[in-house]
């Protein structure tokens, strides 16, 4: 009987950090027509804005609980040269009284990135 | 063991601290620069005048039903950064909890009459400098008119109005 109670209390504990720190609902797009050699994680610059020169959309990515590292390790398989990220969602106090202020703009649901590649001159 | 108790101990310390929640998902291609969430519109009907893209679906949740503008407030906070210009809202209601939540469709305008957050606080910069320039002497009081609180519409007189 007791041995049952721990395997319940382990198998509990097991899901909650399952449930917690597992990343979810990955859905990418990829729109090239050929496909690029991966490149390695260190070469992929992460971008939180656009660049100033001009570049090409490889792929979107998104997930739920994913880290930069993630959206990083995405970028570099598809062979991109950088990933603007962009986290989105989150939780949002019921306290707050103006728009342009969120005290939980550190939280997010949902790691938003776009792989891209920058234009050469040839 | 101690990991889940601080997990558990953050949940309910959020609880208590009043926390609404978004859920965006995007479904546009590529990235877009963030917009001023100050000047994201709320909309129950399909802007027909301005041609526009689906950037996201967004869903709020968590809400007194009596907290129906900060709800909106939540999500121009949240689509802003997406670059969303407006937010189309599609249906809404109450949970099994009695909490008020709604969900909608993040837009962005193709020729936005607001602008991107960086160039949007560049012409606000313009204005102040133009409306420095020319001082005002006094108000024009229009009694024909009344504002939303009652009282009457005043515009400024300016300076160099008065001259002509």
């Amino acid at each position: 009987m007791r041995g049952l109670r721990d395997f319940l209390i382990i198998g509990i504990i097991v899901l909650l950090l399952c449930k917690i720190g597992c990343v979810s609902d990955e859905a990418n797009r990829y729109y090239l027509k050929y496909r690029l050699p991966a490149k390695g994680i260190n070469e992929v610059e992460v971008l939180w804005a656009e660049p100033q020169q001009p570049y090409i959309v490889i792929a979107d990515f998104q997930a739920y609980n994913a880290s930069i590292k993630h959206m990083r390790k995405r970028a570099a398989e598809v062979g991109a040269d950088a990933v603007i990220v962009v986290p989105a969602g989150g939780y949002y106090s019921t306290g707050e009284i103006w728009a342009d202020k969120d005290s939980q703009s550190n939280t997010y649901s949902r790691m938003i990135a776009t792989a891209i590649q920058y234009k050469t001159d040839q | 063991m101690k990991r889940v108790y601080l997990l558990g101990v953050s949940c309910l310390l959020l609880i208590a601290s009043g926390c609404a929640s978004v859920t965006v998902t995007k479904t546009a291609k590529g990235y877009f620069p963030p917009t001023d969430p100050d000047e994201v519109e709320i909309l129950v009907t399909v802007p027909q005048d301005k041609g526009f893209i689906e950037l996201a679906t967004v869903t709020t949740q968590k809400w007194s039903t009596r907290a129906t503008a900060k709800m909106h407030n939540s999500l121009r906070a949240k689509c802003a950064p997406l670059g969303a210009n407006a937010v189309i809202l599609g249906s809404s209601g109450i949970d099994y909890e009695g909490y008020y939540w709604a969900s909608g469709v993040a837009i962005r305008y193709k020729n936005p009459g607001t602008v991107d957050k960086v160039s949007y606080k560049q012409q606000e910069e313009k204005t102040d400098a133009t409306t420095q320039q020319r001082k005002i002497t006094g108000w024009r009081i229009d009694a024909s008119r009344k504002g939303a609180d009652g009282s009457f519409i005043k515009t400024p007189v300016y300076e160099d109005e008065q001259k002509k």
